[in-house]
C-alpha cells in the first residue's frame, strides 16, 4: 500500500500551455492534440461510494479522460495533454467545494503506469490560480489493485473531512496493516 | 391467490433488503471499472452524453 501526500506550491516561473478545449454544455470537455487524437473529459457523481459520509458525498466527483477514438495515432509524449487536463481539473476543484477521485484503469495490465503519469501530472501542477492537495492510495479487492488519486483544492474548507472520507474508501487502516 | 400475493410480498421485501445491503469492497470495485468501461465503450462507438444519461441513467457534472 503506497500512500503519498503531495503538497503542490504554486510556482509562477512555469506556466502551463494547454490545448485549446471545448465545454459541451453541460456535460463534458473535449480538446484536439497536434498529432489529431481526440479527448474527452468529464466528472461523474461518486457519492455512492461515499454513503457514511451524506454531507460530502454530492461533492464527490470521478473524473475521467478518454480516447474518443481508439484507432487514433499518438505520437510520443505531449505534455500538452497533461497541461490540458491539469487545467479542466483545476478549473473545476476551484470553486474550493468539489473533490475529484481519479480511477486507474488496470483491466490492460497498464493500471500502475496510468497511475504513475496522473501522479507525476499532478505532482507538477503549478499554475497561478489553482492549488491542489493530491492524496494516492490503492484499493486491493478480488484480486485486483485499483490504483486511485484524491485531488482537492487546499483553500476547500472541507479538505480534511475529504481526505478522511478518502482514506476510508481506500481502507487506509486495513492496507497498512 | 393468496399464495400468490404473499409470494409478491416476499419478492418486494427481498428487493428492499438487496437494496440496503452495503457493497463489498469488490463489488465496488467491478462496479467502477464496469461503468468506467461501459462510457469509455459508448463514447468510442459514438453514444451521446445525453444518451448514456437519458438511456443508461448515467449522471454527470455540470460543467
Amino acid at each position: 500500500m503506497a500512500l503519498a501526500l503531495k503538497s503542490l506550491e504554486i510556482n509562477m516561473g512555469i506556466s502551463l500551455q494547454p490545448y485549446k478545449y471545448i465545454i459541451h454544455k453541460s456535460d463534458y470537455y473535449s480538446f484536439i492534440t497536434d498529432s489529431g487524437a481526440e479527448y474527452i473529459c468529464y466528472f461523474s457523481p461518486y457519492g455512492m461510494y461515499f454513503k457514511n459520509y451524506p454531507e460530502l458525498s454530492p461533492k464527490i466527483f470521478d473524473f475521467n479522460l478518454e480516447l474518443k477514438n481508439k484507432t487514433t495515432k499518438t505520437f510520443g509524449t505531449d505534455k500538452r495533454i497533461a497541461d490540458t487536463v491539469i487545467t479542466i481539473v483545476g478549473e473545476f476543484l476551484n470553486s474550493k467545494v468539489n473533490a475529484v477521485v481519479y480511477v486507474c484503469d488496470p483491466t490492460d495490465g497498464k493500471g500502475y503506469l496510468r497511475a504513475r503519469k496522473f501522479k507525476t501530472w499532478f505532482n507538477y501542477y503549478e499554475h497561478s490560480s489553482h492549488q491542489i492537495l493530491q492524496l494516492n492510495g490503492d484499493i486491493n479487492a478480488g484480486g485486483i489493485t485499483l490504483y486511485t488519486g484524491l485531488l482537492v483544492h487546499k483553500k476547500n474548507k472541507f479538505r480534511s473531512q475529504f481526505i478522511e472520507a478518502y482514506l476510508d474508501l481506500i481502507d487506509y487502516d486495513d492496507n497498512v496493516k | 391467490m393468496a399464495g400468490t400475493i404473499n409470494k409478491s410480498k416476499s419478492v418486494v421485501r427481498s428487493r428492499r433488503r438487496a437494496v440496503a445491503k452495503p457493497m463489498t469492497k469488490a463489488e465496488m470495485i467491478q462496479k467502477m471499472l464496469a461503468d468506467q468501461k461501459f462510457i469509455r465503450e459508448a463514447i468510442q462507438n459514438g453514444i451521446s452524453f445525453k444518451e448514456l444519461r437519458d438511456k443508461y441513467g448515467y449522471k454527470f457534472a455540470t460543467v
